[in-house]
């Protein structure tokens, strides 16, 4: 059961902390002083930049100016690269199978397989590219509150039933978390001996029909609050930052700058 | 000026989904101004009947009006009565605590600039500067009843309806809570508070209701909590000092130590 519990516990921790990255939202940095539309009007831009690449040199300066972006904004990069850092790694164990699949002139035999060039050119593309776009997604993230986001999602005529639900289900996100991490620090106080493994998954089939039974009346709980103060099923929210300042001004020249690189990448 | 009645419910009757039944006859008043406590041990109904008067849930017999009207807007009722559930892990859904100050307002869309006033003066009261931009589950249990406290508050209800509030606060912050719902009340904001522990009680409250399932006594707090045999019988410890009283048969039994000192003082000219 302790072990169990652990990987569970583990896992609902690295959300949480995922989902917590909500705190530098409100730091007095570069981009939380970008007005919301612009600044996800502008991401987008640069992840699609980021996919209509091929060129390494462009993937990685995205990288790098994803990352001064991050510094400028007052979110240290020891809490922000292990945040996103699995994805790009998974990223590349998926691809990595290519480096032999890939037709073309081999590199280098490996057990009996040939290394393609045009397979290793993939792979690093791929991941970098990877690396590049979620750096970008993440760095909206550290830097605006979800509240601002449904709203700015909200004013570019996103169907709002669909930022109301995000909004729901963000805000649930946490309830459960909570309560599953509660659980299991209840039962880490009682169970003592470590039992056998039948004992074990058997006490997992347990949690986690207790998990769902305590969610479902915690929700209604949360539901009875929400309406407590007002919600009649669409959030509202308060605007941040309603006009645009000098921090936009720049970001989007430096935006501007990055879209120069990539035509001159392009020719 | 004659004083408003802000709720009357008649033969309230509220069963769970399992069957269990949360309370059964139980009347209820409330007038305009007034400082009420309900009391009752617990599993007693209280959380139950608070969550009626509320509007948030629809009791299964009997019925509650508000201001007098035979029905009322859902919107008009969440802006003039304000709501504190018992577990502030439940009222405390936001990310953040200040997301947390901002979101009833919000939803009621109130003027930014009217928020951010309230916003500063609340988290000065109940000291939450630091707090704001943390996320509510990082807090202890006491400053989450504070922020949870302080998310109802932000809404500037004309009734207040808060759950055992001071259940898990320090000394300290529960008198300066007390004393600033009493001066709420000074300012006309009607206060129900429930609680199975009664020292709170005399400082915040004129009349009590004494629930346990159905309504068994109702009465200034005075005569309430100084019926020892009422609170035995129902679950409840006699508080202290009224216990002391009792036994030394001093007449007016005290109810609060200010109280006491000044009655030992006349009694024994101290
Ligand atoms: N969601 C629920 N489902 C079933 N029974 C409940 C639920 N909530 C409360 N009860 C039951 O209703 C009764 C009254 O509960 P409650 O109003 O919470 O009491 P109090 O607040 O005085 O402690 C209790 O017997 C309790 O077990
Ligand atoms: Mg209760």
């Amino acid at each position: 059961m302790v072990e169990l519990a652990g990987t569970i516990k583990v896992i609902s921790k690295l959300l949480r902390d995922f989902l917590v990255a909500e705190e530098y939202a409100y730091r007095e940095g570069f981009l939380q002083g970008v007005d919301q539309k612009v600044k996800l009007m502008a991401i987008l831009l640069l992840i699609v930049l980021a996919v209509s690449t091929q060129n390494i040199f462009f993937l990685l300066l995205l990288f790098l100016f994803s990352l001064t972006m991050v510094l400028l904004s007052k979110v240290s990069l020891r809490m922000y690269l292990p945040r996103f850092g699995f994805i790009p790694i998974f990223a590349l164990i998926i691809v990595l199978p290519w480096i032999f699949l890939m037709p073309g002139q081999p590199a280098l035999t490996f057990i009996g397989l040939n290394v393609t060039k045009p397979g290793i050119m993939y792979v690093i593309t791929f991941t970098l590219r990877v690396t590049a776009c979620v750096s970008c997604v993440s760095l909206l993230l550290f830097t605006t509150r979800v509240s601002d986001l449904l709203h700015t999602l909200k004013s570019l005529k996103i169907p709002s039933p669909l930022v109301d639900m995000f909004g729901l289900v963000y805000r649930y996100l946490f309830t459960f978390l909570s309560e599953l991490e509660r659980m299991l620090l209840g039962r880490e106080c009682r169970v003592v001996s470590d039992q056998g493994l039948l004992k074990n998954w058997r006490d997992g089939g347990n949690v986690v029909g207790n998990f769902l039974s305590r969610t479902f009346y915690r929700s209604e709980n949360v539901y009875k609050a929400m309406r407590a103060r007002g919600y009649d099923g669409s959030f509202k929210t308060y605007p941040r930052n309603d006009k645009i300042g000098k921090k936009s001004i720049v970001f989007m020249a430096l935006v501007g700058i990055m879209v120069g690189i990539w035509l001159v990448t392009r020719l | 000026m004659a004083r408003d009645k802000v709720i009357e419910a008649k033969n309230l009757k509220y069963r769970y989904p399992d069957g269990t039944v949360g309370i059964e006859k139980v009347d209820f008043e409330l007038w305009s101004g007034e400082k009420v406590a309900i009391i009752g041990p617990n599993g007693s109904g209280k959380s139950t009947l608070l969550e009626i008067l509320g509007g948030l849930i629809e009791p299964t017999e009997g019925y509650v009006k508000f201001f007098g009207k035979e029905s009322i807007d859902k919107y008009e009722l969440r802006r003039r009565v304000g709501i504190m559930l018992q577990n502030p892990d439940d009222v405390l859904f936001n990310p953040t605590v200040r997301e947390d100050l901002e979101f009833g307002p919000a939803q009621l869309q109130m003027e930014k600039e009217e928020f951010n006033k309230i916003l500063e003066g609340i988290s000065q009261l109940l000291d939450l500067k630091l707090y704001l931009n943390k996320p509510p589950f990082r807090l202890s249990k006491g400053e989450k009843q504070k922020a949870a406290l302080g998310s109802v508050l932000a809404l500037k209800p004309e009734v207040l309806l808060l759950d055992e509030p001071f259940s898990a606060v320090d000394i300290g912050a529960k008198q300066s809570m007390i004393k600033y719902l009493n001066r709420l009340n000074e300012d006309g904001v009607t206060i129900v508070v429930t609680a199975h522990d009664l020292t709170t009680v005399p400082l915040l409250a004129d009349r009590v209701y004494l629930l346990n399932k159905r309504l068994i006594a109702e009465g200034s707090t005075r005569d309430t909590l100084t019926n020892a045999e009422l609170l035995k019988n129902n679950g409840l410890e006699v508080p202290p000092l009224v216990e002391l009283g009792l036994r030394l048969g001093i007449n007016l039994v005290p109810l609060t130590v200010d109280e006491a000192v000044r009655r030992l003082r006349e009694r024994f000219c101290l």
